[in-house]
């Protein structure tokens, strides 16, 4: 079955148009971080970790509460919160997920001008992870498809518990499949994301294919393992500083969320690493190293779309690369400390500690497209449908390029990843407390995950300081 | 306990970086350095800030003479000057300047390098990439 699968998808590329020039779209105007804040950034990594064990040398203190002030009833909070608000809120977003559809239709051809392209790629895309990071899972209530399947519910007295049973065994594997499709749209597809049309077309199917999975497997099942969306912000909202328990509201330390349970599924852990190595395979893609490969590469495979299949092969490959950094990892820890955990116990038992590093990898990335790009979204939505309106008085409307100085994207990028590393280590290191019973143990199986750590720190800060090629 | 340990080394951890950066960090940022693959031309040794020339040749949508990256600092001047032997129209993202080309006849864009980043310019008609302006921060 899924050899006739991974045929169906590569055939795909058989009939793919010819190459449309991404052109500007997502084209970020970042220059390579310079050498010596490269090596500064290495270095911190290191030195941060050294630090950090010392923080939990001697540490007897195997409590993990952290501080929490209850913010429920603030007026602000209450409004937010309130049914008006969040109706109001539920209504706002369909119609946002109609116009989206329209303007792909409809709207201007190029997706640098048009509201569908804008819309998805970069503000909801980049924007709505940044404000789930911040704010909570803010996807679990603006969802279009979830709203819809419940009004459909309350209704019709409709009940969406699906006509099959779903094997659990599988876990997030239809979710890892719908986002590495999602990503491959993005990236490699030639066209097919950023082409507004292709876009609208493709928002229709998943739309089609998210009713279709409703009713099969059911309401429950399909948001929980196949929504790759629901899947993706519900993992990022738990860096956020916001908690909520039985319809309170709490601010706690950020990160601490991800210490509140552990990844139940070892599938969920190829998610999360598809989420540090898809960021790092775009940045990686743009460089001067990665043409040699793909040159090497284009030596053994012709044929008019082998470009696009070495992409693909190699988007896989660099998720393999991430994953068998972990698991070597996880074996090192299983052997230094002789625990009664079996190996894939650990392995999943260590995931989450991976989202702040995956995160810190997508703003470095990618947060001043959000900012420079992003403000592309005022002249489009002025005139979503290309018919001559000027809602916002967006018309003429002239991006602000310089919006942010090379210095100081420079200097950002590397702190957030050395404070992405930071959190990543600090929590690694309360679940091996969690788990462990001595102190002494959790900190000698802690050792390979600050080598891994540290791994993965570095290769982002290294993506980010390497030349880069002409068009990107 | 935990806490005041915590902060204590939050401090401790902030203070090394921040001295560490400002150790590492070179005094004038590659300011005259030259990359190798690069040719930067400067046009004359005027005491005063004179605009930095790039003469680029296309023939055939291809970039034959000329340097397929430019490095300026943020601030300069510069002028590029460009021929082609199809008509087309040179575009430069980011700054979004753009300057028409006839065929043969030499064209110019001037313009002050103010907006620090990389940007690709390229034959807009033919959407084809020819270089790239990298302006460093100062």
């Amino acid at each position: 079955m899924r050899k006739i699968l991974v045929c169906a998808f590569f055939s795909l590329f058989l009939i793919l148009p010819s190459p449309v020039s991404a052109h500007a779209f997502g084209q970020l105007y970042t220059l390579p971080i310079p050498v010596w804040l490269y090596l500064w950034g290495g270095g911190a990594a290191v030195l941060v970790s050294f630090i950090l064990i010392g923080f939990f040398v001697g540490d007897r203190n195997k409590s993990l509460t952290y501080p929490e002030v209850e913010i429920s009833r603030l007026v602000t909070v209450r409004f937010l919160t309130s049914k008006t608000f969040r109706f109001f809120l539920k209504i706002t977003c369909l119609l946002i997920f109609a116009l989206t559809i329209l303007a792909g239709f409809l709207g201007p051809k190029t997706a640098t001008d048009n509201f569908a392209t804008l819309f998805v790629w970069i503000i909801f895309w980049l924007g709505l992870t940044y404000l789930a990071a911040v704010f909570g899972n803010l996807w679990n209530v603006v969802n279009p498809w979830k709203i819809l399947a419940k009004a459909m519910e309350k209704n019709k007295s409709l009940k969406l518990d699906g006509i099959i049973s779903y094997p659990q065994k599988l876990g997030y594997l239809p979710a890892l499949i719908f986002y590495y499709i999602f990503i491959w749209l993005e990236l490699i597809s030639n066209g097919w994301g950023v082409k507004p049309v292709y876009l609208a077309s493709i928002i229709l199917i998943y739309s089609f294919l998210n009713f279709a999975g409703i009713i099969l497997v059911g309401k429950k099942i399909w948001f929980k393992y196949f929504e790759f969306f629901s899947v993706f912000f519900a993992l990022i909202s738990k860096v956020s500083p916001i908690k909520i328990t039985n319809g309170r509201i709490f601010l706690r330390p950020p990160f601490m969320g991800l210490l509140d349970e552990e990844a139940e599924s070892f599938t969920l852990l190829l998610f999360i690493i598809f989420m540090l190595s898809s960021t790092a395979f775009d940045g990686f893609r743009s460089t001067i190293a990665f043409r040699k490969i793909d040159f090497l590469t284009s030596q053994i495979a012709t044929g008019a779309n082998s470009y696009q299949i070495i992409e693909s092969v190699l988007l896989a490959l660099s998720g393999i690369f991430f994953l068998a950094l972990y698991l070597w990892a996880i074996v090192l820890v299983k052997t230094l400390i002789k625990t009664g955990f079996s190996f894939f116990n650990l392995a999943r038992k260590f995931s989450y500690s991976l989202i702040p590093i995956a995160l810190a990898y997508n703003i470095a990335h990618y947060y001043t497209l959000l900012l420079v790009q992003g403000q592309s979204i005022i002249p489009a939505v002025s005139d979503p449908l290309n018919l001559g309106w000027n809602l916002f008085n967006g018309n003429g409307f002239k991006v602000n390029v310089g919006i942010v100085n090379a210095a100081f994207v420079w200097n950002s990028q590397v702190a957030v990843i050395i404070i992405g590393h930071i959190a990543a280590v600090y929590i690694a290191h309360l679940i091996a407390l969690k788990n462990f019973p001595s102190p002494k143990k959790a900190m000698l199986s802690q050792l390979p995950m600050l080598i891994l750590m540290i791994a993965y720190t570095i290769t982002g800060l290294w993506i980010l300081s390497q030349p880069l090629t002409l068009g990107r | 306990m935990r806490t005041k340990r915590f902060f204590l080394y939050v401090i401790l951890i902030v203070f090394i970086l921040v001295s560490l950066f400002y150790i590492l960090k070179p005094k004038q940022l590659t300011d005259n350095s030259i990359p190798k693959n690069t040719i930067t031309q400067q046009a004359t040794e005027l005491p005063l800030p004179s605009p930095k020339t790039f003469e680029l040749v296309v023939e055939g949508k291809k970039l034959v003479s000329g340097p397929q990256t430019i490095n300026v600092t943020e601030g300069d001047n510069i002028t590029i000057k460009i021929t082609s032997d199809q008509e087309e129209e040179l575009h430069i993202h980011g700054y979004d300047n753009s300057v028409d080309l006839q065929k043969d006849i030499p064209a110019q864009l001037s313009f002050t390098a103010n907006i620090t980043g990389r940007f690709i310019y390229e034959l807009e008609k033919s959407e084809t990439e020819i270089g790239v302006l990298e302006v460093l921060p100062k």
